[in-house]
């Protein structure tokens, strides 16, 4: 493909800028909403000078647990 | 306002991009959709996160059980039919022992939350112990709720309607269990669904497509050719250009004279 235009034409001038499209900022959230989802929630501002985030895994946990508690009843009521 | 050929020409490629984005993300309603999509999912992880957690619990989830009674003798009795005698000899790729169904009934709790056990009862030392245990595939599971919504009416059944599971025969038992549910609810939410988990993937997947179509449909136009770059000049790609503008400047002399002499003539 060949463009024709003034010398001085910059492909910026002309193309949206497409690193607002590929922006990470766009999917974080969903991915947040996943985690948070899963049972890992996050917990962020642990630090004043930079962004620090740490995902609780509480709720994770504890599904895991009941999952295992549930499971224990079934045989129980089998045995 | 009228647009110029340029602006036209964007307004049909990014019209062409964002063709059918107008959709919105829906989980869908009935229980068998949704296991589809969440098939779907857990064979190709779009996400990048949701099957590596859902593993991570399957394999924490799974831990070793013990029997302990009164009697030493039972106690051996129980723990070697959870770890030898269980699913003995079922096939070549099915697993022996209680800890590999455990891995079963936590696969299914995450995916499907429908959780359907079957039991074949045998004589195993002397005792009456099942000889085979496994978890039905949630997603094939019918249910048929009784019209006044008894609960003890409701019946089941796997992959269709002629085949009901019956809760006992002779020597079978079956345990339905629907643990992020009401009892009277006929089918499960499954877990993924319950905790929006699902919903989150199909609009990651509907941003990342999104993403990639932009991509596909930008990068012959960042390739393309440009004709008169000015960059070409930087980087002497043009020729000798000083010979050039020579070759110009006499030919515009030569022009010049030529006109002169005409006009000199013409006077005469």
């Amino acid at each position: 493909m060949i463009l024709k235009g003034r010398y001085d034409l910059q492909l910026d001038q002309f193309i949206p800028d497409l690193t607002k499209l590929v922006n990470t900022t766009i999917v974080e959230p969903v991915n947040y909403d996943l985690l948070a989802g899963l049972g890992l929630i996050e917990l962020q501002g642990f630090s004043s000078s930079r962004q620090e985030t740490i995902l609780n895994p509480k709720v994770l946990v504890e599904e895991i647990n009941t999952a295992i508690m549930d499971c224990k009843k079934l045989y129980d009521n089998v045995v | 306002m009228s647009l110029n050929p340029d602006q036209m020409f964007w307004q049909r490629t990014i019209n062409r991009i964002y063709n059918g984005s107008g959709k919105r993300i829906v989980v869908p309603d009935d229980f068998r959709s949704r296991m589809q999509q969440i098939h779907t999912l857990f064979d190709n992880d779009y996400t990048g996160i949701v099957s590596t957690i859902i593993d991570f619990m399957v394999g924490t989830g799974t831990v070793p059980m013990n029997f302990i009674t009164d009697n030493d003798n039972l106690t051996r009795t129980l723990q070697n039919w959870s770890v030898h005698q269980l699913n003995k000899d079922i096939n070549l790729d099915i697993p022996k022992g209680l800890e590999a169904l455990t891995t079963q009934y936590m696969r299914e709790r995450f995916r499907s939350s429908f959780l359907c056990l079957n039991i074949v009862w045998d004589k195993i030392d002397g005792l009456i112990l099942p000889s085979k245990m496994w978890f039905a595939d949630g997603a094939s599971i019918i249910v048929q709720p009784d019209e006044e919504g008894r609960l003890d009416k409701k019946k089941y059944f796997l992959g269709d309607v002629d085949n009901e599971i019956k809760m006992t025969t002779k020597n079978t038992t079956a345990i339905i269990r629907k643990p992020y549910n009401a009892w009277y609810d006929d089918y499960p939410t499954p877990y993924l669904v319950k905790r929006g988990v699902l919903y989150n993937a199909m609009l990651k997947r509907a941003l990342i497509n999104k993403q990639s179509d932009v991509i596909e449909e930008m990068i012959p136009y960042l390739l393309m050719i440009r004709a008169g770059d000015a960059n070409l000049v930087a980087k002497n790609a043009m020729g000798d250009i000083e010979a050039q503008l020579t070759k110009v400047k006499d030919s515009l002399k030569k022009q010049r004279m030529i006109e002169q002499q005409m006009l000199e003539f013409l006077a005469t």
